[in-house]
């Protein structure tokens, strides 16, 4: 009964759903709407997710008619500031966060933006996804099942070694051991591991990796095989472990403060599991809790990573890895330390004496030099560097008061371990420093002059003087005392006297015209009344003083070579070096005179060779090192006599690169151009051939009418100036590079690549090979893939025409993949990391640009190396990992403006004191130099 | 073991082709519209079908918004997968296109049931549960203010979708037990299995529904 009830119910319930009948206007009303928009949707290519009706529909209910419309992802990640500093209304709030959620390139926009701007934790997260997604990436490639090539993972290895660190490539294959005793325990010290718990006592040896842990009210005192202390508090956990330079502290968690020996060449690391501590030799306290971890620096340097971010801390600085740890007094970070008095001391000891010493350091940039009109009148390479001894005086000057001042700072300062080299030694090397520094003006100059003849003098070294009579006395004595305690004598000169400098000069003259015989052996140092100079040769020294005594008669002030450099001082100047390369290729030209007489045509060819390549228009090439609040900047500026021309001036004024649209952020090497004229460029390869070997110049064009091909209109005419070559993806078991090209005239193009291929198989059919390569078309919807592949070989190249761009890859996978990247706006031009290392100047736009980030690279091979797979072990695959960590990525930008080439690059160029001293741990391993 | 019955058991549905068109991260093609060809396919279609898909859509929503939105999405869905409209094959001989029509046919059920799913998550869950469930006499009050249709639009949308789908077809939508089993791809049995299973469960929830009011 009730049964038939409900079915009854049910079938109304059927029966007026299907009654339900819509009226006519509004099915017409509601598909004129709908077809609108359809419109509209499709005008703006827009990603569908906030026209889909599925949520809050904004043509019914334009809640926000006022806001912009969010069209695609481009416009969610515009919201990102907005949204992470909580300006965003909520409505906007909600979309935002529902596009998050379902779009994966958004999602990794934000994260990067939080690391950016977030706490560490953030940059942890997002490094952990990046990771993960690598890792994914290479599953994809079909990784996982497949046994790596060692021989690959090697070249990897190998590469990002070769760029940062040997050392680590020594850990690699000899690991280091970790030896450390225990010193004092105070209550109970215990050794953990699993299920055992074993209590550890004092003169224990603790292995590698063995965790310890102290009970409560307890505290020890462990010393690591290079004399560093760890001083643990009660219920502090920590074990040890090697790193590719040194030893790794892991602090599990608890509080510790650690007395890093001085290290010789590597480093003693502190890891947090949020933070990484690496130090050379100083003290500072880590506290390790639920909330996130605490550096406080007593002593010395300390550098902390988190991420990709590096903080540089000084004595009484403090950093926390989450916002939620505050700052507190260091005092109180280190007050349960059993030392905790001498600890004080020293803290606020050189907290002071630090903050005095940064006021010291780094010299003045220098706006006149009046060295600069002593420089010969045939300077070719012009070098200048500041006189640092005086900011190294002061600053050891200042750290001496203290010393005085304080007597634990004095008692840590003579305590003998302090130093690698003997104290007495450095004392006695700085004052030296300082006291001939001292005689020294702001600058120091060389230059090298290259006579009429093209031979190159003797290098001529400038310096203006301040208390001339001391100096030259100073000199005197030092090289007696020199002569004296070592026995040998400095084949050095002083000369303080015009007229015995005058003689001197006769006499080499007499004695064998240009070659100086005896006075070539010595160098001879002339100390004038306000400058002094160094040279082999008297003559050099003489003209050098007549020119001192008549500045305006100098010949090298009217040269061009010399303006140049008076307008690079006008900028400020730090390190310099100048080299004016038209007179060194018009040397060049004339030293090849007398073969020239002979062959009169051959030189003429060569003349134009050079003009033709732009050599010819060189002028002057200006390197220039300095640091401009805060930030090191490297340059160096070639510039022309005329707008840019042959080779020189392929390169295109600065301008934008839709290129890198094409690349996400993940890329580990990017080279990017833009090319003035494609065909302007065939041209001048054409006149360059036709003009220096007229036979090859034949053969092309015989080639050309053979095959009925144009390369200047087929080849070159279709392509635009922008050109892009990157790694981007996966690099094993085969790279996945991508390549770029603007072009104009895609069908075109196509025909040519066509014609090209059943060319290339015709002249193989004709010697007798089968038809190897092949070209074909696969269309999927509109977009039309063509592949390229090769009958004997497994390579084959994949290419489709998108938005006036062709981009080639070596799957069909990583070409959509590309193309989604440009549509999603995830690229490495809106990456933060990139756009932090771009240069600081007036440019907006580049004309070149070379990008490295082994990072992802180091990672992604790291985490494919499980233990005991691919021939690695733990260890091994964690010193990659370390090195991941340690690289930085670099960016140089060039600059082709109209009638000069300016390269500028971000970052240090890839040169850092670490990478020698992974060179210093090297050479440690030859026989007979270990330990 | 009890896991493997239940896939046993899901096998015959899952197995049915999945002809929805899925949502993709892609936005909708420039010029789709403009490029020749799928222009006038697709404009084509838009006025031979927005009558019925925006009808269906109506009877399944019970609202002419959601059928406006359905009409839309359908739309969209169909422009993402404009370069693919291969898929949609061409019209027969006789200049019906049979094939189109079933699946644009299909297409507004499972985006109008998309709805029904969507607005079952939005609503005020526990006073829907509480209408639902609540046994106690003194229903009729409740009961006269949700309409049966009401009450079988929320049923829907907690079915699973590709049951809803078939239920829909066979009994709103009209189509025979032998055109579902050919559209979905699967046996004639399993179809009717389905469609058994589903009624049982729908006439136990509105014996519920009604609360023992007979």
């Amino acid at each position: 009964m009730r049964d038939k009830h409900a079915r009854n119910a049910l079938e109304n319930a059927i029966e007026q759903m299907r009654r339900q009948q819509a009226e006519p206007g509004a099915i017409e009303g509601a598909a004129g709407r709908v077809w609108a928009k359809l419109t509209d949707a499709v005008e703006a290519g827009a990603s569908p997710d906030q026209v889909d009706p599925g949520r809050p529909a904004p043509a019914y209910a334009p809640a926000e008619p006022a806001t912009e419309v969010l069209r695609g992802c481009s416009d969610f990640q515009n919201l990102v500031p907005a949204y992470l500093s909580g300006q965003l209304a909520s409505s906007r709030r909600l979309l935002f966060e529902d596009h998050i959620a379902v779009c994966v390139h958004c999602r990794k926009q934000l994260a990067a933006a939080r690391a950016l701007t977030g706490p560490g934790a953030m940059d942890e997260i997002a490094r952990r996804k990046q990771q993960r997604i690598s890792q994914q990436n290479n599953r994809r490639a079909g990784l996982s099942g497949r046994r790596i090539p060692k021989w690959a993972i090697a070249a990897v290895i190998v590469l990002g070694v070769g760029l940062t660190q040997l050392s680590t490539l020594r850990n690699i294959i000899w690991p280091r051991e970790v030896h450390a005793m225990v010193r004092t325990v105070d209550g109970t010290l215990f050794q953990i591991a699993g299920q055992t718990t074993r209590s550890v006592r004092v003169g224990d040896n603790i292995a590698k990796r063995e965790t310890i842990r102290t009970a409560k009210d307890s505290g020890a005192l462990i010393q690591i095989q290079d004399g560093s202390q760890i001083e643990m508090r009660e219920r502090s956990e920590l074990s040890l472990d090697s790193a590719s330079d040194g030893t790794t502290i892991r602090l599990h968690r608890g509080s510790v403060i650690v007395h890093a020996a001085p290290q010789r060449t590597g480093h003693l690391y502190l890891s947090s599991g949020d933070c990484m501590v690496s130090v050379t030799g100083t003290l500072f306290s880590v506290n390790r809790g639920t909330k996130g971890s605490r550096v406080s620096v007593i002593e010395g340097e300390v550098q902390v990573s988190q991420g990709s971010k590096r903080t540089l801390l000084h004595p009484g600085d403090q950093l926390s890895t989450h916002p939620s740890v505050e700052r507190v007094p260091v005092e109180h970070e280190i007050a349960w330390s059993r030392q905790v008095d001498a600890h004080l001391v020293l803290l606020h000891a050189l907290s002071a004496a630090g903050k005095e010493w940064n006021r010291v350091e780094g010299s003045a940039l220098r706006y006149r030099s009046k060295l600069l009109d002593l420089c010969p009148e045939d300077t070719v390479v012009y070098a200048a560097f500041p006189n640092f001894s005086e900011a190294l005086g002061k600053a050891y000057e200042v750290f001496q008061q203290h010393i005085n001042q304080s007597e634990v700072l004095r008692e840590w300062w003579q305590s003998p371990s302090r130093h690698s080299i003997g104290k007495s030694e450095l004392e006695e090397m700085i004052t030296r420093i300082r006291v001939f520094g001292s005689f020294l003006g702001d600058e120091i100059v060389l230059a090298i002059e290259r006579d009429s003849q093209g031979e190159f003098q003797a290098p001529l070294l400038f310096a203006e003087l301040r208390r001339p009579a001391e100096f030259a006395a100073a000199l005197q004595t030092e090289m007696g005392r020199l002569a004296a305690s070592r026995g040998v004598s400095l084949p050095l000169r002083v000369v303080t006297d015009r007229r015995e400098l005058e003689t001197l000069s006769k006499h080499a003259a007499l004695s064998g015209g240009r070659r100086e015989g005896r006075a070539r052996d010595e160098l001879l140092i002339f100390a004038g009344q306000d400058f002094v100079v160094t040279s082999p040769s008297s003559e050099s020294l003489r003209k050098a003083l007549v020119r001192h005594d008549n500045p305006q008669a100098s010949g090298f002030r009217k040269s061009d070579f010399h303006s140049r450099l008076a307008s690079a001082y006008s900028d400020g100047v730090a390190w310099l070096f100048a080299a004016d390369l038209r007179s060194l290729l018009k040397e060049h030209t004339s030293a090849d005179a007398r073969l020239a007489s002979r062959e009169p045509h051959r030189k003429d060819a060569d003349t134009d060779f050079l003009r033709q390549i732009g050599v010819a228009d060189m002028q002057q090439l200006i390197i220039e090192q300095k640091t401009v609040s805060g930030r090191s900047e490297n340059r160096a500026v070639l510039s022309f006599n005329q707008s840019r021309q042959g080779i020189a001036g392929w390169l295109a004024e600065p301008a934008p690169m839709g290129t890198l649209d094409f690349v996400s952020p993940d890329s580990p090497l990017i080279a990017s151009f833009v090319l003035k004229q494609p065909v302007a460029i065939v041209d001048e390869i054409i006149s360059l051939v036709q003009k220096s070997d007229p036979k090859a110049w034949h053969d092309i064009l015989e080639f050309q009418s053979q095959h009925g091909v144009d390369i200047r209109s087929d080849f070159a005419a279709p392509l635009g100036g922008e050109f892009l070559f990157a790694l981007d993806g996966p690099i094993l078991p085969s790279p996945s590079w991508k390549l770029v090209v603007e072009v104009y005239d895609p069908a075109k193009l196509q025909k040519t690549l066509e014609w090209a291929v059943t060319e290339a198989n015709r002249v193989a059919a004709a010697e007798g090979h089968p038809a190897g390569l092949s070209l074909t078309r696969e269309d999927l919807g509109s977009r039309a893939f063509y592949k390229l592949s090769c009958s004997d070989s497994p390579l084959e190249a994949h290419y489709l025409f998108w938005d006036g761009y062709l981009v080639a890859a070596p799957s069909r996978a990583l070409l959509l993949q590309t193309i989604q990247y440009r549509e999603s706006g995830y690229t490495i031009a809106r990456s933060p990391q990139f756009r932090s290392l771009l240069p600081v100047d007036g440019q907006i736009n580049c004309s070149a640009l070379l990008y490295h980030n082994l990072v992802p690279l180091a990672g992604s091979v790291a985490s494919l190396l499980s233990p005991g797979g691919a021939g690695l072990n733990s260890d091994q695959a964690k010193s990659l990992r370390d090195l991941a960590a340690q690289m930085k990525p670099v960016l140089i930008c060039a600059y082709g403006e109209k009638d000069r080439l300016v390269v500028a690059g971000g970052g240090d160029l890839g040169l850092n004191l670490s990478s020698f001293a992974g060179i210093e741990s090297l050479r440690r391993l030859l026989p007979g130099q270990n330990r | 073991m009890q896991a493997a019955t239940e896939k046993a058991a899901r096998i015959p549905v899952d197995s049915c082709a999945e002809i929805r068109v899925t949502d993709s991260e892609a936005p909708v093609p420039k010029g789709a519209l403009n490029g020749a060809g799928v222009s006038s396919f697709v404009e084509n279609l838009y006025i031979e079908h927005h009558d019925l898909i925006f009808r269906t859509a109506f009877r399944i929503t019970g609202s002419a918004m959601d059928a406006e939105d359905v009409l839309h999405t359908v739309f969209l869905r169909l422009l993402r997968k404009a370069p693919d409209l291969e898929f949609l094959a061409p019209p027969r001989a006789d200049g019906r296109p049979q094939v189109t029509r079933a699946y644009l046919h299909r297409a507004a059920v499972n985006a109008a049931l998309d709805v029904l799913r969507k607005r079952h998550r939005t609503t005020d869950l526990e006073s829907l549960q509480s209408v639902l469930e609540d046994t106690q006499p003194g229903q009729e009050n409740r009961q006269h203010s949700l309409e049966l249709s009401d009450w079988l639009r929320s049923a829907l949308g907690r079915l699973s979708p590709k049951a809803a789908e078939i239920f829909v077809l066979r009994f709103v939508e009209g189509y025979s037990n032998a055109e579902i089993s050919r559209m979905l791809g699967a046996s004639r049995s399993v179809v009717a299995v389905i469609l058994f299973r589903i009624r049982g469960r729908l006439k136990k929830e509105i014996e519920l529904f009604l609360g023992g009011t007979s």
